[in-house]
């Protein structure tokens, strides 16, 4: 952790173009930003227009409408001087607006750039929220999809917090039961809990930990982009196709097949419809042939990269102007990875359209059916990374996750043990399982402690002699 | 935490030009008490190792050390553990309570190893005559009867040092002598500013028959300590003649005991005859009876306004709670063979008299019993144990230390715990030496020493086995194993209870060694067997071929087994405590300003200001304080260059 006297800036809002792009200043160095980016420092909070002047525009007497998003220390996110500034979602002038905020540190009060995740971070520490509501604003900024979206919500607004605080109070009253038939067996009044309804309602418990947990809990969070071949014969239109994606020229489009030679990498620009799909890399690759010898070596080398970059692909698109889909060269290779394929009828304008359920018919050209294609896209590209299966709440922070997933095993645990089947069964054992699920719950919902167990016990039996 | 002194001084006698008499020891021990009488032990066996230390124990009258003020019984659950931990760490307790005991009893001895507790009942009369003896065997110990009337401190490089206390006696050679001393340790039990209730008579006293320690509550209010009021009671006393004793249920001992301590001998154990309890109940028309004279119970006149223990209520609160009760058990338990009292364990009460009387004698075989002492309440002084750090010395003033009651305790068992800590550290202090503390995962003693730290008191604390969240690890057959090389190094164990940890260690290797290659009758490997549940230490006995105390040592067995039977789960615990360890342990600055840290709450710093934690787990345990705040609180010590 960075020193929190620092004055950190940031782009605050998603990197690409935008129609609004966010920079956001937290630190006691922020009048001294606003002051040299927009000549003004309002000392109201609030929102205010104000002209941007960037260093080097003062010459050719440049400047731009924005707005100052204002808040003093102790009404802000993080607690301390704070201001966004809300301006045209250009990154380039974007960049440029915190290299000049930058530009304003002096050793006495450092301005630099802020961490992933350090305003949240400052948020927490100045007490403006609880570290499981901090949890939920990352889980929303890394949000894969809208279902994700949610459930970080749920972790904000509480409700989540609640389920497990629920779960911890009945392993509170559950534990209590268990323990006052070990701290007071000598107190006639003490009735332990039968095993057959400690084991009931810890199976209502393990449902819910179920439930919070989900049945599709990701391993790990795979934040990489999703790879994605653009596959199929040579003068299959793949290149138009790719271009037509980015949004510009980038591979060289020819009639002659087989222009591309070199496997071209570039990063798809997000549906703005679908802004919590994983990030995409398209890989445009040469047309796959039989190839011949009078190829010659580039030609051969062109093919090993191209069918390298297959291997390597989460999903395949695979081009076909015909619509066949039975190139035997192209049907191989798919058929031997166990990635995801995207049947694309390029080139539709030369045919009567039509869809099929397998395939999506395009024209590059005109961009018919362009927009189909991107969410086809970024479909694929959640359902590789595993996103599809609904996510339950406790499964979306790794902590929660892997604290359920130990109180659940705990709970289990303890259920094996009171088994009525076992002929005998050691309570002090069980009380150690369901303490142990309690601390780990504790570590999500609140410790709970052995003096409010003991507490628990004196509330519901007359004890002492 | 160092000491000013460089230790070794005898007690000399010598006249002070200012205010006359001076005495000097080491250590003096205020209260003669089971802390008092524990933490004087624990200097004298300091002293012994070579210290050379003098201890003074102050108390009002000697002939009542060691006394019994409530039930004669020592141990319990959770409370046997810590009377063995006491043990393990040469203390006395154990050794007086088998010398003395009447009635012995392993509670929850079918439940598994870790929750089993021994509990004994003693002859009161000769529990204390034992330990005063005890403590007249040590050279290092000089017993003064007086009271104290002043503790004397004086300022030390911007810090409160005690200087020694003042004393009032009637012996002419104690009265007004000013003792001296590098550290005092008060164990003032229910005496601070005592206060009994019977109906609506009230006495100023402590115990039953003892008046009041007045003048040292007013001393630490002086001092800036922040004082609390706490409310415990028992029940009367009943002549046996007077009883319907053999109509009565019989409740027995244990016939082949274990003793509570690593020295006693097993062949002369148990030392007194053996007695048995009897069992009887209250009744509808008892309840009747309380309920109509509830306007008379000071409990509910508001003539007691402290906080009473939830586990040990009275009789009058029983009803009233528990309203849907029509009886309540009541253990008929004799007191002692040199008298024929029989204290009435179960009807705790400050009714007044004639209400108790008829209560009596509305209890089934009792119908005509003779009340030798009437039940009361009494209310006292605490110091809040915030105040203290986990070595039992206050926070506000070098060298004076708290144990037992004074700190917000109740039971003798707890007393002596917090006597034996606040012992070592007052000789360790005396010395120059660095204090010491136990870690929750080591003792119950350093569970409860913890917890007095973290905790606000809302009843006298009590100890519970559901406390320790290491149970399976604080068990009573390993007391020694657990602390008996620490108290070693502290210098707390002699030579002879050194050579038995020894020859236990070679013991517990050897059999552990058996058990691997052996199998039992069914053919199975031991190693298995020794899992399954129901499969017990005298099993291992038998499969072994190895009788406790002839071919093994007593003891062992317990051990093997309970470490074989819980293996998985030992280790899982071992696995949680390395996983907090580095946090537990790490130690917060020495008077480190937590109202300026920033970003954390106003009550977080409240609590933490008041408590002024000692580590990042005992932060982490203080009300109110969450996993956020510990990161606020480490990332302010790293600012301030102190996260170490």
């Amino acid at each position: 952790m960075l020193p929190t006297e620092d004055t950190i800036v940031a782009v605050a809002s998603p990197a690409g173009r935008a129609a609004r792009g966010i920079v956001r200043v937290d630190g006691a160095a922020t009048p001294a930003i606003l002051r040299a980016l927009t000549g003004e420092v309002p000392d109201e909070r609030g929102v205010r227009r104000a002209r941007l002047r960037l260093r080097g525009w003062e010459a050719h007497d440049l400047s731009m409408a924005c707005l100052v998003l204002r808040a003093r220390a102790g009404r802000s996110y993080t607690g301390g001087e704070s201001a966004e500034l809300i301006l045209p979602g250009n990154p380039h002038l974007l960049r440029r607006i915190v290299d000049d905020a930058l530009s304003v540190s002096t050793p006495e009060r450092i301005v630099r750039g802020a961490l992933p995740g350090e305003f949240t971070a400052r948020a927490m520490l100045a007490g403006r929220m609880t570290s499981e509501q901090a949890e939920g604003v990352q889980a929303l900024v890394s949000a894969g999809n809208a279902h994700e979206h949610a459930l970080a919500r749920s972790l904000l607004d509480g409700s989540t917090g609640d389920r497990y605080r629920a779960v911890a109070d009945e392993l509170a009253v559950l534990l209590a039961l268990v323990e006052s038939g070990i701290d007071f067996t000598d107190e006639e009044d003490v009735v332990p809990i039968a095993p057959a309804e400690l084991c009931a309602r810890l199976g209502k418990l393990d449902v819910e930990m179920v439930s919070l947990l989900g049945p599709g809990s990701r391993a790990t969070v795979d934040e990489s982009p999703v790879r994605m071949a653009l596959v199929g014969a040579p003068n299959a239109g793949k290149s138009t196709l790719f271009n037509a994606l980015l949004g510009r020229e980038r591979a060289i489009v020819s009639e002659q097949a087989g222009t591309t030679r070199d496997v071209i990498a570039e990063a798809l620009p997000r549906d703005p419809m679908m802004p919590h799909a994983p990030a995409i890399e398209l890989l445009d690759l040469a047309g796959l042939d039989a190839g011949s010898a009078s190829d010659g070596r580039a030609h051969g080398a062109a093919q090993l990269a191209a069918r390298d970059a297959i291997g390597a692909a989460d999903a395949i698109v695979w081009c076909d102007p015909s619509g066949q889909f039975d190139d035997a060269k192209v049907a191989h290779l798919v058929a031997e990875r166990p990635a995801m394929v995207l049947r694309v009828r390029t080139k539709a304008d030369l045919v009567a359209p039509q869809d099929t359920g397998e395939m999506l018919a395009v024209c590059a050209l005109d961009g018919w059916r362009m927009d189909a294609l991107h969410r086809a896209l970024c479909d694929a590209a959640t359902t590789v990374r595993g996103y599809s299966t609904p996510l339950a709440p406790g499964s979306l922070v790794s902590r929660h996750r892997a604290a359920l997933q130990e109180a659940q095993r705990c709970v289990r645990e303890a259920m094996e043990l009171i088994n009525p089947a076992r002929e005998a069964h050691s309570i002090e054992l069980v009380a150690s399982s369901l303490r142990l699920a309690l601390d780990r719950i504790g570590e999500i919902a609140g410790r709970i402690e052995p003096d409010d167990i003991i507490g628990r016990i004196f509330a519901t039996f007359c004890i002492g002699k | 935490m160092l000491a000013g002194g460089d230790g070794g001084a005898r007690a000399v006698l010598f006249w002070s030009a200012m205010s006359g008499v001076v005495r000097e020891f080491d250590v003096v021990v205020v209260g003669g008490g089971h802390a008092g009488a524990e933490a004087a032990w624990a200097c004298a066996n300091i002293a012994d190792a070579g210290a050379g230390l003098r201890v003074g124990l102050v108390t009002l009258d000697p002939e009542k050390i060691g006394a019994m003020s409530c039930n004669p019984a020592v141990g319990g659950l959770a409370k046997g553990q810590m009377v063995r931990e006491v043990d393990a760490l040469g203390g006395l307790m154990g050794l007086a309570t088998d010398a003395t005991g009447i009635m012995f009893k392993t509670l929850n001895a079918t439940r598994g190893p870790a929750v089993r507790s021994p509990r004994a009942q003693c002859d009161r009369h000769a529990y204390a005559r034992e330990v005063q003896r005890l403590l007249r065997s040590r050279e290092a110990i000089t017993i003064i009867g007086a009271s104290v009337e002043r503790i004397c401190t004086e300022a030390r490089g911007g810090r409160r040092v005690v200087r020694g206390v003042v004393l009032k006696s009637v012996d002419a050679a104690w009265d007004g002598v000013e003792v001296r001393a590098r550290a005092v340790v008060l164990t003032t039990g229910t005496f601070m500013r005592g206060l009994m209730h019977r109906g609506d008579a009230q006495t100023e006293g402590g115990r039953e028959g003892e008046g009041p320690a007045r003048g040292i509550s007013g001393a630490l209010r002086e001092m800036g300590f922040e004082l609390g009021r706490l409310k415990t009671g028992t029940p009367p006393r009943l002549r046996r003649g007077s009883l319907d004793w053999d109509g009565l249920d019989e409740d027995g001992g244990e016939v082949a005991p274990t003793p509570f301590s690593e020295m006693t001998e097993r062949g002369a154990f148990p030392v007194l005859e053996q007695v048995s309890c009897r069992v009887t109940r209250t009744t509808e028309a008892g309840h009747a009876l309380i309920r109509e004279n509830l306007h008379r119970a000071p409990m509910y006149t508001g003539q007691i306004e402290s906080v009473g223990p939830r586990y040990c209520p009275s009789i009058e609160d029983k009803v009233v709670r528990f309203a849907d009760r029509s009886s309540h058990h009541v253990f008929l338990e004799p007191e002692s063979h040199e008298s024929d009292w029989v204290y009435c364990n179960g009807i705790a009460t400050s009714l007044p008299v004639d209400v108790q009387e008829r209560l009596v004698h509305s209890m089934p075989g009792c119908e005509r019993a003779e009340v030798v002492q009437w039940g009361y309440a009494v209310e006292y002084d605490m110091v809040r144990p915030h105040q203290i750090d986990a070595t039992g010395m206050t926070k506000l003033v070098d060298g004076l230390f708290l144990a037992g009651q004074i700190n917000g305790t109740s039971g003798y068992e707890e007393a002596a715990g917090q006597g034996v800590v606040a012992g070592v550290n007052a000789a360790r202090w005396a010395m120059g030496e660095a204090l010491v503390t136990l870690g929750r995962e080591q003792a119950y003693i350093g569970v409860m020493m913890d917890d007095l730290v973290t905790k606000t008191p809302v009843e006298p604390y009590r100890m519970f086995t559901s406390r320790a969240e290491h149970r399976l690890i604080l068990r009573a057959d390993n007391a020694a194993d657990r602390l008996t090389e620490l108290g070693r190094a502290w210098g707390l164990v002699s030579d002879a209870r050194w050579a038995l940890l020894e020859r236990r260690r070679a013991e517990l290797e050897r059999v552990d060694v058996l058990v691997e290659s052996a199998r039992c009758a069914d053919g199975a490997w031991l190693r298995d067997a020794v899992r399954r549940p129901g499969y017990e230490a005298a099993d291992l006995a038998r499969d072994l071929a190895l009788r406790p105390g002839v071919d093994v040592m007593w003891g062992v067995l317990e051990t093997v087994h309970a470490e074989r039977a819980y293996e998985g789960y030992i280790r899982r615990q071992h696995a949680e405590i390395r996983r907090h360890s580095s946090m537990e342990r790490r130690a917060i600055p020495d008077g480190f300003d937590f109202a300026r840290i920033e970003g954390l709450r106003s009550e977080t710093k409240r609590n933490l200001s008041r408590f002024r934690p000692a580590t990042i787990g005992q932060a982490s345990r203080l009300e109110g304080v969450n996993p956020t705040d510990i990161t606020v609180l480490l990332v302010a010590m790293q600012r301030s260059g102190a996260a170490g």
